[in-house]
């Protein structure tokens, strides 16, 4: 039961903020009364239940999901344009705040959706000039196989870092990482093309052209294993995740016979010996088949490319099928929202994309209201999240990535968060979920010593410095300079007491306004958003 | 009480869902109800509490698809020798001094192997041939090694793993134990403890630490804010103060044993220190890679000569050290591949992914010296596809009777979702436990092989 009794900061250190802020939709019953209610059943006595499961349901969600309204609630967070923030960025920033406040939420939401209005040369120029290997064509990125991890994996996992940290579209990058993960492929030369012309692509376009795109994308191919599916052999793991992963979802209401069809379908698809996208009519299978209901008669055997149409065909039976709307739209919510988004939010959402025929911008409209920022529970950074937004409101110098010996202070830090980039092997790709990263609170720890241990020498690691901290050299001066800083003035009670408690020793010592800011990255605070 | 599909990822949800089922009308006094209790597992029965004596359990994974049939090679099989004609370990009596050591009349150890032998002659050490993954045939590392560590085949949805199903499902040894399971290794915690409560990735044990200048602000900080972030914290800030307080480089092992200095005899070494150390650690995991030999596999005297040498003497060490004479501790070591290799060796002397391959077991409570095999055989015939040895013992099986009789935890249709595992006799104290405790073995090594 302790795990409830302080649950959050309204313990006793702080002063009691109200859980029914302004821009919390109130959810009854009372939090106390869940409280006591709780403490009753841990005590051993059966009976009363916190909230009935069946009134839960009639709300439209899992039993007990009201419960996190106010388990996971930032009471702190009651600007609603910077719970908007917390959402599209990897990392809110002084900056940031200043452009939402200047533009207003709705205005702020436009600009982000529509990446090609917002001026991101400084980056851009920042990355061609720094990573040449980010543009490789796919020719190159071949022939540079045999030195693949050093002189390409090294410097683009860099450069996806540092586009994270300083690009001004950071919408197109959370989603970025989003289909990245959704589309996921173990790490290979054509990975890379992938990742630029079907993922970065396609990121904010529309989903049917992201699954056309990815269905020719020779890095998927060959990750699972369609190059090899001929009529003579059929392989069933890119039929199988094409539903299952890509577009219907695991409920998606197809059988095992349902994929085997499906492989049967896409035989012929495959590559050519430089591994670009080749259809070869003598590898597919012309015989009857039917998938989820689909049938494709036997045809006579033909040569170009004779029975591609079927795989194409039933591509869109998949783009727009219910199931794939759904599951899309859990999975976005999920991504931004909370993690047991209500049948009322799902079916927003997917109604956004049947009737946009999978407009992502469009979805994003549905995800991304006030009403859903207003009661989105706190949510666990994932490590890449993490530590970009570390970079990005420490204000660290970030140098170039130059040889081997200079990997390890920024991707090597990733690596030992266990989220280095391109690095998850199977096809559902990194996890989003808490449980699975919260062990990992050394490392990250140990990340934040990493980018702000280092006093102004270049090389591997990024460079802090404590002035911009001490423009005010008291404690509440530096205190309200980190506040703003990192945490767009939302800092919690308890960690401006914290910092309050070690900068008060000396405030004018550029060691300990350095320690202040590690503490604060490190912080509980820090580690939401 | 929801799908275990369910994608939530939010353990206050679960602990809820927990509470609620509790509520709903199952007896609350007869529950311990410790926190981190996933919400879907249906009808738990909490495995034996305090003051029992299940044992530490060890997992370890042989990452790449260990070639049992060099492992535990199988001389009394022709087939072996015809389809190896470069790369078999010469029979046991032979005259070449790469000749195996025979372990009955039919399977032999390498050379490399050796450092395993005093654990079988002691019967504590159990080999399984032809074990593996009955309900998948992939063929990926990364499936294979991945359903093989969620305790499910082809199940995408399933984001823990059948260890980490066992810690959710059993009380603590220790109330106070910060740390019940520790995954050993760079990268995070491994699929097979991910999920379970107070389970740390802990790289080396001996350096395990953060770089705080005061740890009582970290401590203060994370008293409040939500699990599981500030479950994860406070128990990392009393590990590292718990590894601290175990003298790594002072460590002596029982018994003479001597650890290679490799990562996997480092990461065996530290975790016998923390066992003996009695800090209520439950389960560890740890991995030893480099068994992917497509090409020049040596296993006589080459690449995997060397890798069997640093497994068997570092397991080896550990046994002597931990699991041996009067101070031993109880402990059970489990051994698996994600799969075996090819039966015939490839143009490279080498082999590729194969299916079946073997399984180790050691342990005070283990049925051991012998080798529990149901020989498929090597024939082309005989194997999957023309080309594998069969899988014959599903790795559920022999997973679930240590889980039940070692670990003394009866839920197995929640740490192995599905399935209904056969009772194979790899325990002295299951229900299947062979009626003699020691099998042929004796009298076949006093023969030898062919005699």
């Amino acid at each position: 039961m302790d795990e409830l009794d302080n649950r959050d900061d309204e313990s006793s250190a702080t002063p009691p903020l109200r859980t029914d802020a302004p821009t919390e939709r109130a959810v009854p019953p009372s939090r106390r009364a869940f409280l006591g209610t709780l403490g009753a059943v841990a005590a051993g006595a059966v009976g009363a239940t916190a909230i009935a499961p069946a009134d839960a349901e009639a709300q439209g969600r899992a039993p007990y999901g009201a419960l996190i309204d106010r388990l996971g609630q930032r009471a702190e967070w009651k600007d609603i344009d910077l719970r908007l923030l917390r959402r599209v960025t990897l990392g809110m920033t002084a900056s940031d705040v200043t452009a939402v406040k200047a533009l207003g939420f709705d205005r702020y939401l436009a600009e982000q959706l529509t990446p090609s209005s917002i001026d991101d040369t400084a980056c851009d120029t920042r990355i061609a000039t720094r990573y040449p290997q980010f543009a490789y064509s796919q020719a190159t990125l071949l022939a540079k196989e045999s030195v693949f991890w050093n002189e390409v994996v090294a410097p683009v996992q860099r450069a996806i870092v540092e586009r994270g940290a300083f690009s001004k579209r950071q919408l197109q990058e959370r989603m970025t990482e989003f289909w990245t993960d959704h589309f996921n492929i173990a790490n290979s030369p054509p990975r890379l093309v992938d990742y630029r012309d079907v993922i970065r692509q396609h990121a904010l376009g529309n989903f049917g052209d992201m699954v056309r795109a990815s269905m020719r994308s020779p890095a998927m191919l060959i990750y699972l294993d369609q190059v090899w599916s001929t009529k003579w052999g059929v392989n069933e793991n890119y039929a199988r995740e094409l539903m299952e992963l890509h577009t219907v979802g695991w409920n998606g209401g197809y059988t095992q016979q349902d994929v085997h069809e499906l492989a049967r379908v896409l035989t012929g698809w495959t590559i050519d010996s430089n591994r670009n996208f080749l259809y070869r009519a003598d590898y597919h299978d012309f015989g009857a088949k039917t998938v989820m209901g689909v049938d494709f008669p036997a045809r006579p055997q033909a040569g170009g490319t004779a029975g591609m149409d079927e795989a194409m065909t039933f591509a869109e039976f998949l783009i727009n099928h219910p199931a794939t709307a759904r599951h899309i739209a859990t999975k976005l919510l999920r991504w931004f929202i909370r993690p047991d988004p209500t049948n009322t939010q799902i079916n927003a959402v997917a109604a956004a994309y049947t009737a946009t025929g999978g407009d992502i911008k469009a979805m994003l409209r549905v995800v991304l209201t006030r009403n859903n920022l207003a009661n989105a529970p706190a949510k666990l950074k994932r490590p890449f999240h993490y530590y970009v937004s570390a970079l990005r409101t420490t204000g660290v110098t970030v140098d170039p990535w130059s040889d081997w010996n200079n990997w390890e202070g920024v991707s090597g830090s990733l690596w030992d968060l266990a989220h280095q980039i391109f690095a998850w092997q199977t096809p559902d790709g990194y996890p989003d979920r808490a449980e699975y990263w919260a062990g990992l609170m050394v490392n990250r720890w140990n990340a934040m010593s990493s980018v702000v241990g280092n006093w102004g020498q270049v090389g591997q690691y990024p460079r802090f410095s404590p002035t911009p901290f001490m423009q005010l050299p008291t404690t509440a001066g530096v205190v309200a300079e980190i506040n703003r800083r990192m945490f767009g003035g939302e800092m919690t009670m308890s960690l401006s007491t914290e910092l309050t408690r070690w900068l008060q020793v000396n405030p004018t010592s550029n060691s300990r306004v350095q320690q202040a800011v590690y503490y604060a990255a490190c912080s509980p605070d820090f580690q939401y958003y | 009480m929801t799908d275990p599909h369910d994608e939530c990822g939010c353990q206050e949800y679960r602990e809820l869902s927990r509470r609620g089922f509790v509520t709903a009308g199952l007896n609350v006094a007869a529950l311990a109800l410790p926190s981190g209790m996933p919400g879907w597992l249906p009808e738990v029965r909490w495995a034996q509490s305090a003051n029992s004596s299940r044992d530490v359990i060890v997992s370890i994974f042989m990452r790449g698809g260990a070639d049992g049939l060099s492992l535990v090679a199988p001389f009394g099989d022709a087939a072996y020798y015809s389809g190896r004609p470069t790369i078999a370990i010469p029979r046991p009596d032979a005259a070449s001094q790469q000749r195996g050591i025979a372990l009955d009349n039919f399977f032999m150890l390498p050379q490399g192997m050796a450092g395993l032998r005093p654990a079988y002659l002691a019967n504590q050490l159990l080999i399984v041939h032809a074990t593996g993954q009955s309900a998948t045939n992939s063929r990926s590392h990364f499936e294979a090694e991945r359903y093989l560590e969620a305790g499910k085949p082809a199940d995408y949805g399933i984001a823990t793993g059948w260890l980490a199903r066992h810690l959710l499902t059993s009380a603590p040894l220790k109330p106070t134990a910060p740390l019940r399971g520790i995954s050993l290794g760079w990268g995070g915690t491994r699929l097979t403890l991910t999920g379970a409560p107070k389970t740390l990735p802990i790289p080396q044990p001996e350096n395990y630490r953060h770089y705080a200048p005061d740890d009582s602000v970290l401590d203060r900080m994370f008293a409040g804010g939500w699990a599981p972030v500030r479950d994860s914290a406070k128990d990392a800030l009393r590990t590292v103060n718990l590894l601290k307080a175990i003298g790594f480089s002072q460590y002596v092992p029982a018994n003479g044993a001597v650890y290679p200095q490799t990562d996997f005899g480092k990461g065996l070494r530290a975790l016998a220190a923390i066992i003996k150390g009695d800090a209520g650690l439950e389960a560890a995991h740890l991995d030893i890679g480099g068994w992917d030999t497509h090409a020049n596999q040596g296993p006589t005297s080459g690449t995997m000569h060397t890798l069997m040498q640093d497994f068997s003497n570092s397991l080896g060490a550990f046994w002597a050290d931990v699991m041996q004479g009067a101070g031993s501790h109880n402990v059970t070591v489990v051994v698996f591949s994600e799969f075996g290799r090819n039966a015939r060796e490839n143009g490279s002397q080498g082999t590729d992914h194969g299916r079946a391959s073997v399984a180790f077991f050691m342990g005070q409570g283990i049925a051991g010296g012998r080798v529990m095999a149901q020989w498929p055989g090597l024939q082309r015939a005989q194997l999957e596809d023309g080309q594998d040895l069969r899988v014959t013992i599903d790795h559920r099986d022999l997973l679930a009777e240590i889980v039940k009789y070692r670990l003394g935890n009866p839920n197995l249709t929640t740490i192995f979702p599905g399935y209904v595992p056969v009772e194979r006799g790899i325990t002295t104290t299951g229900a299947a436990a062979p009626a003699s405790a020691l099998p042929r073995r004796r009298s076949l090594l006093r023969q030898g092989p062919g005699a």
